[in-house]
């Protein structure tokens, strides 16, 4: 069984980039279009191996998201930020939220893959 | 190895550990030059750092990316060392992140990395990277691609500083460091996009300021515009970088001379205009210390408001322009806002000032000529030679339209020369008409005039070519002209004397001065303000004055004459005071040349002014009255 990997960002181009690098890589995704979306499909998705997420998002932010999962008792699902933000505030921000990682777009695609593979849950766990 | 993060705090490593930058390469930084190392290999890192602070760099270390970003913040690097492959944020991330940070497209970032395909590159470039190094690092060649990297910062950090300098200056005031003409445009280009509703541009110019430059010196008045600029700003607190600051703050800038502007973005009505006029003109009255002098300025302030005038660039400045010129007008030291029937007036008063900079102005000059009675024996004994301006098309402007423009703009100098040549060309001429010989004729000398330098050296030269006698000329200042300098004021007028001119003191007793005073001056006659006379007869107050005026004058040996004599009664109260002379529309208006001559002839016949009496005491001034020498 392939891996599930929640895809949480508004913008269906980034979406759907992100779609045709993971699942060339043999990933399975999840859509989500915002933060509240997000945390949605995480709760329903505890054995998805990776989240990657937005930072600025109707409804809920990326942030504030990960803000909300950690109040609710993490999963422990793994978070990638994938975001245009390099403000060190914002990724410390994550980062005490309990974010793994955080990526400034545009991405390259093999920087993804080998971040997401290092980030990604076994699909034991 | 323990890693030092300086932003958080005391430092884990002690500088001491570190040798001392040596600055090899860094010559021309404002400080030593730092390297920031960016990976989470601790061997690779602690090489390549130990090869960079053997340099004389100044190296900090960090193993990942937020870390990076945090330490760049704060010691602002020259050259950032990043790996590509860094934990939580990688490489090509923090890159990016790092060009947006303040001061971030100023360094240089080297990327590490063993990824050496074309579209890596591609990527790190299109990331920000400046340059790349393959890894692993061989720290000799690192050492050299360092230097080269921080030689060419060096020139560039030198090309943007002096960007910035040149950018500095053309947009600023030398003098005083203010904002420039130029600067000012481009605050209110963004003042009239942003804000149709509100905003107040303030037009401010101080009173007399030639006078400090022409008595203090260029230094002082220097200073003292610097120290306007620098009071305006603090009681304002106006920041230097109004002219980008966003929001629109407020601005003052210089525009030259003594000419400030200030713009308030957020003032909407005159009520807080005006508030805003009456501080700056309450910081200004405050004084200024020049040259261990306190001295005290005053300012005329014109005001527009954008949401009456209209967000017009060109439209505000000339509207507070006009503005001010009013508030000029109207005893200086207060603030004027801008109305059309002023704007109007602003124009009529641009077209004298462009007409009188005609020289074919010079030849529609006229002198008209009203004359001076003596008291006792209603006499013509001279006449007070008045400007008039005979303009082709609009007639006889009258004095008070251009006489003030033509002082303020310097113009009356050169009219003024006019004046002394047209009158001393009338007396020669007059030499030959027995009616009319021995007539002293008297002109008027403004302050401007009399303060130009080559004043004296005129008036002897043209009464030289016209061969006239000095004493046959008078000339009149004011008392203002003499508060001006006072010293130089004396030595001009000991000089006039010396020579033989007559010297009168105009306007007596609208100004400041003593008849004490007055006495360390050569003048030789007073003449009374009109404003005295013409109370003369209601107002007991003025006749007290004018009678001790006169008194204290035949003291002091000045001879007295009433100006603006317009009744019988009026004539008959000064004779009784004891005063010796007399002018105004009693008997005559100013009249041009030929009505003059003829009024004087039709005089001559009439045998006295109705009943004559002695004058009481006997004149002991030391050039006697030209008709009673005759």
């Amino acid at each position: 069984m392939s891996q599930k990997i929640i895809v949480i960002d508004d913008s269906d181009t980034v979406r759907e980039q992100l779609s045709i690098v993971l699942s060339g890589a043999g990933y399975e995704i999840i859509e989500a279009e915002d933060g509240l979306q997000g945390a949605n499909a995480i709760r329903e998705n505890p054995n998805a191996a990776l989240a990657i997420c937005d930072v600025n998002m109707p409804k809920l932010s990326g942030l504030d998201m990960l803000e909300l999962l950690k109040g609710q008792g993490n999963s422990g699902m793994p978070v990638l930020m994938l975001t245009t933000e390099g403000r060190p505030d914002l990724i410390e921000r994550a980062r005490a939220f309990g974010a793994k990682g955080w990526m400034v777009k545009p991405f390259k695609p093999t920087m993804l893959l080998v971040t997401v593979k290092k980030l990604a849950r076994p699909a034991a766990a | 190895m323990t890693l030092a993060a300086p932003w958080s705090g005391p430092a884990a490593s002690p500088e001491t550990a570190r040798p001392k930058p040596v600055s090899l390469v860094t010559r021309t930084f404002a400080d030593e030059a730092r390297v920031l190392i960016v990976d989470d290999d601790d061997e690779a890192r602690t090489a390549a750092a130990e090869a960079l602070r053997s340099l004389g760099l100044v190296v900090e270390e960090v193993s990942n990316g937020l870390d990076a970003l945090k330490a760049f913040q704060a010691i602002r690097p020259h050259i950032a060392l990043l790996e590509v492959m860094t934990p939580f944020v990688d490489g090509y991330s923090t890159c990016r992140a790092m060009r947006d940070l303040p001061g971030g497209d100023e360094a240089s970032i080297l990327m590490m990395t063993d990824l050496d395909d074309l579209e890596s590159l591609r990527f790190g470039y299109d990331a920000g990277a400046t340059d790349f190094i393959t890894k692993p690092i061989n720290p000799i060649i690192l050492q050299h691609r360092i230097r080269y990297m921080l030689r060419s910062a060096e020139v560039l950090d030198e090309l943007r500083r002096s960007e910035r300098k040149i950018a500095h200056i053309a947009g600023h005031d030398a003098l005083t460091g203010l904002p420039n003409r130029r600067s000012l445009e481009t605050y209110m280009k963004r003042l009239t996009e942003e804000r149709s509703a509100s905003g107040a541009v303030f037009l401010l110019d101080l009173d007399g300021f030639k006078r400090v430059n022409d008595t203090l010196g260029h230094t002082a008045g220097d200073d003292l515009i610097c120290q306007v600029g620098s009071r305006i700003t603090e009681t304002f607190r106006i920041r230097q970088d109004a002219v980008s600051k966003r929001p629109l703050d407020r601005i003052l800038a210089r525009l030259g001379g003594d000419e400030f502007v200030f713009i308030d973005p957020h003032v909407t009505t005159a009520a807080e205009a005006s508030n805003i006029a009456d501080r700056m003109l309450g910081a200004i009255g405050e004084g200024f210390d020049l040259l261990g002098h306190r001295i005290t300025v005053t300012a005329s302030i014109g005001v527009a408001l954008v949401n009456e005038v209209g967000a017009n660039i060109e439209r505000l400045i000339q509207s507070a322009d006009s503005a001010m010129y009013d508030a000029k007008a109207h005893d200086r030291n207060n603030a004027r806002f801008y109305s059309k029937v002023l704007s109007e007036k602003a124009r009529k008063h641009l077209d004298i000032e462009n007409a009188l900079r005609n020289p074919a102005t010079l030849s529609q000059l006229e002198l008209f000529y009203q004359p001076k009675i003596d008291v006792a024996t209603g006499k013509v004994v001279g006449a007070e030679g008045l400007l008039r301006w005979r303009h082709p098309e609009r007639g006889l402007v009258p004095p008070g339209d251009f006489i003030a423009v033509a002082e303020e703009t310097g113009l009356i100098v050169g009219i003024g020369r006019w004046v002394v040549r047209e009158a001393c060309r009338q007396l020669r001429a007059w030499q030959d008409v027995e009616e009319l010989r021995g007539m002293r004729l008297a002109v008027n000398v403004s302050a401007r005039q009399f303060r130009d330098p080559h004043f004296f050296e005129d008036v002897r030269k043209i009464i030289q070519e016209y061969e006239i006698d000095p004493r046959a000329l008078e000339i009149e200042i004011t008392e203002g002209t003499l508060m001006d300098d006072t010293k130089s004021a004396r030595a001009v007028l000991t000089e006039l004397k010396k020579l033989g001119i007559w010297l009168a003191l105009d306007d007596f007793g609208t100004g400041y001065s003593s008849l004490g005073y007055l006495r360390q001056f050569p003048f030789d006659t007073l003449k009374v303000d009109r404003s005295f006379v013409s109370d003369l007869l209601t107002d007991e107050g003025c006749a007290a004055i004018t009678s001790a005026i006169v008194a204290m004058a035949n003291r002091l040996h000045l001879q007295v004459v009433a100006e603006g004599v317009e009744t019988e009664g009026q004539l008959e109260c000064l004779r009784g005071l004891g005063c010796e002379q007399v002018q105004g529309y009693f008997f005559s208006k100013p009249l041009p040349v030929p009505d003059f001559e003829k009024w004087v002839f039709g005089r001559v016949a009439v045998e006295s002014l109705r009943t004559p009496r002695q004058f009481p005491h006997q004149r002991l001034s030391a050039i006697p009255p030209l008709y009673t020498a005759r």
